[in-house]
């Protein structure tokens, strides 16, 4: 009678095989790297164009015309680091060309008004629609008021009058959702690049070890061993759930690689993955693929091809996201009971570890019993699937 | 030893076997024969457990298929009509992966595949992945798996199918040395010289029925043919008119 040591080695046989095929195969293993590769990287991307949204801006180019009419105007705007150069003879038409971002035209009334504390006029050419040339106009806007600031006090002050007394408040900005805002928005999608990992990187394996064996008509003759379905069964488990890990290792290191990036680290809020916290998120990462790749096997094992297999899981791929679309785009809030929901409990502990808060040991101890539950009834579905007759072709 | 008693299968209201009873003792080849949809493959997969019989049942030394899966399937050797060998793994990874799923000692897969190896002439492709062997040499690759544990029982389902006439003949000599060493043996197949060739006892399957068993010249005897292959076509002629 078999023993359950013997149970053991049969699934550590199958498990070997199915890996040495995955690694000579190729094919499900480069998809599944390919997939660490690409989640962080496009989270990269995104937060390179934030970076340089906020990065310290550079000297701004302004053209003017009549700046001779202007001379104290030239010389405030020298002081602050502006670069002045002559407006071409027609700066509006340069402007819609989008040759030129902006232009400041001094009227040719300018010394006289100016001279007399009448309002002199100024104005300032752009162009709304161009993000570049809208924002240097808010910059010259901000020179000019601030200009004007300095000079109505000089004038009150000859008048005898304290500026403060036309000043009754003074309105200090702090945009507080600036780079830390708008990174931990690019920062939302990262759980989700993290928790599909889970359920892409054991996909082509799952479908392969099953679907594609009934394909290839292999699966009759691995049926036909006195090997115990679940021991087949855990044995293609654990084949699908080290290539998973392998996805889940890699994809966290690559982002915790590109969050060390200088462009990225220049955004002056503290992004970051810490060692700790990235081991956090792998412990509550693993039994997760545990289950994704159980109910990957167990949904291949409906499958006669390899190719039904595949559309099936990426239909399945979908699950995963839908929680994770909601808290990044921000209509659902993390409540204590969706700790215990395999998936859902990930994602609100997963960026948990993000915003500094991570869950407690229960809570991770907890969640993964229940997904380890999950996973294990999967698996007696898929063995049992296995006894069924259908499971091998039709005799002829 | 394989015995059959009384199987009967039917996928929806097609019957695939019915009443099918017959005995393969140790030492001899047992040619199971009919025309394709005989029921021939339903019969052997009802013997390893791939299919349960509606009634009757499948026994390997005695032993209950349906209730001893795994004692009857470790007594037994098949090599399956579609030889499902993997394209990655080479012939000895094959072989060694078989002896462990019969949960063979190391050190017993290793000498065993070896010897394996020799007997079937696959030492020269032993390093070779299966992806890069012809039919011929699959099916023999196959053969050699089902030995792996040197069971005492040896199933071939169709195994000359696709074959050349030299492989077909390098399988056929195999088949009667398993048997000379004491084992029991049965082959299906739909191919009429082969069987003649190979088999020291027949039984032809009809639509699901034996129409007819025994030694080549029994049957010559009970269908007064003067060739098996007029004896099988008569057999088979009169099974239809009985529909």
């Amino acid at each position: 009678m078999r023993t359950t040591g013997s149970i053991w080695r049969g699934a550590r046989a199958v498990a070997r095989k199915e890996l040495r095929e995955v690694v000579r195969d190729r094919r499900s293993l480069t998809s599944a790297l390919f997939y660490a590769l690409w989640g962080p990287g496009v989270m990269a991307i995104a937060l390179m164009s934030l970076a340089r949204d906020r990065g310290p801006e550079p000297p701004l180019t302004l053209a003017v015309s009549g700046h001779s009419h202007a001379a104290a105007l030239t010389g405030f705007f020298a002081e602050r680091s502006v670069i002045l150069l002559p407006a071409p003879d027609d700066p509006a038409q340069a402007i819609r060309a989008r040759e030129l971002p902006v232009a400041l035209l001094v009227d040719d009334d300018y010394p006289g008004n100016f001279t007399a504390a009448r309002p002199a006029r100024l104005t300032l050419l752009f162009d709304a629609s161009w993000t570049d040339s809208n924002r240097k106009a808010a910059r010259v806007r901000g020179l000019l008021t601030d200009y004007a600031r300095r000079v109505g006090d000089a004038r009150l002050v000859l008048r005898g009058i304290s500026p403060s007394a036309v000043s009754p408040f003074r309105i200090a900005e702090r945009d507080l959702s600036t780079a830390a805002g708008r990174a931990a928005t690019v920062l939302a999608t990262l759980p989700i690049f993290v928790l599909l990992a889970a359920f892409i990187g054991g996909m082509g394996v799952a479908a392969d070890i099953t679907a594609g064996e009934r394909e290839r008509g292999s699966l009759e003759s691995l049926l036909l061993c006195p090997v115990p379905r679940a021991a087949i069964v855990m044995g293609k488990w654990a084949a699908a759930w080290t290539v998973c890990l392998l996805t889940i290792t890699l994809t966290l290191w690559v982002s915790q690689l590109v969050l060390r990036l200088p462009r990225i680290q220049a955004i002056d809020v503290p992004v970051g993955l810490s060692s700790a916290e990235a081991a956090g998120m792998w412990l509550v990462l693993a039994p997760l693929a545990l289950l994704a790749t159980a109910v990957q096997l167990l949904v291949a094992l409906f499958a006669k091809t390899y190719k039904e297999a595949q559309m099936h899981l990426s239909l399945f791929i979908f699950l995963p996201m839908v929680p994770g679309f909601m808290f990044a785009f921000g209509s659902i809030e993390g409540r204590p009971w969706m700790d215990a929901l395999p998936m859902l409990g990930q994602h609100v502990m997963i960026s948990g570890f993000l915003r500094g808060q991570p869950p407690s040991a229960g809570a991770v101890a907890g969640l993964t019993l229940i997904t380890l539950a999950t996973a294990v009834a999967a698996l007696a579905a898929a063995a049992h699937l296995l006894q069924r007759e259908s499971i091998v072709r039709r005799a002829g | 030893m394989i015995a059959f008693e009384n199987l009967r299968k039917t996928y929806g209201k097609t019957v695939a076997v019915d009443s099918v009873s017959f005995v393969a003792p140790d030492g001899v080849v047992t040619g199971l024969l009919g025309p394709n949809g005989a029921g021939k493959t339903t019969a052997l997969r009802a013997l390893t457990g791939l299919v349960k019989p509606d009634s009757g049942s499948a026994l390997v030394d005695g032993a209950n298929v349906q209730h001893d899966p795994l004692i009857t399937r470790a007594r037994l050797g098949v090599l399956p009509e579609v030889v499902g060998l993997y394209d990655h793994l080479t012939v000895r990874e094959h072989l060694v992966y078989s002896g462990e799923l019969h949960d063979m000692g190391r050190r017993d897969v290793v000498s065993r595949v070896e010897q394996l190896l020799e007997q079937l002439g696959l030492m020269p492709l032993a390093g070779r992945r299966a992806g890069q062997l012809s039919l011929g040499q699959c099916r023999r690759v196959a053969l050699a798996r089902a030995l792996v544990h040197n069971p005492p029982n040896v199933v071939l389902d169709e195994p000359t199918n696709g074959l050349d006439v030299l492989s077909a003949r390098e399988v056929r000599r195999e088949v009667r040395r398993l048997a000379d060493a004491g084992r029991a043996v049965v082959l299906s197949s739909h191919v009429m010289p082969e069987v003649s060739a190979v088999c020291d006892r027949i039984v032809i399957l009809s639509r699901g029925l034996v129409a007819a068993s025994g030694t080549p010249a029994e049957i010559l005897a009970t269908s007064g043919a003067g060739v098996l292959e007029e004896a099988f076509v008569s057999l088979i002629g009169s099974e239809e008119g009985l529909n």
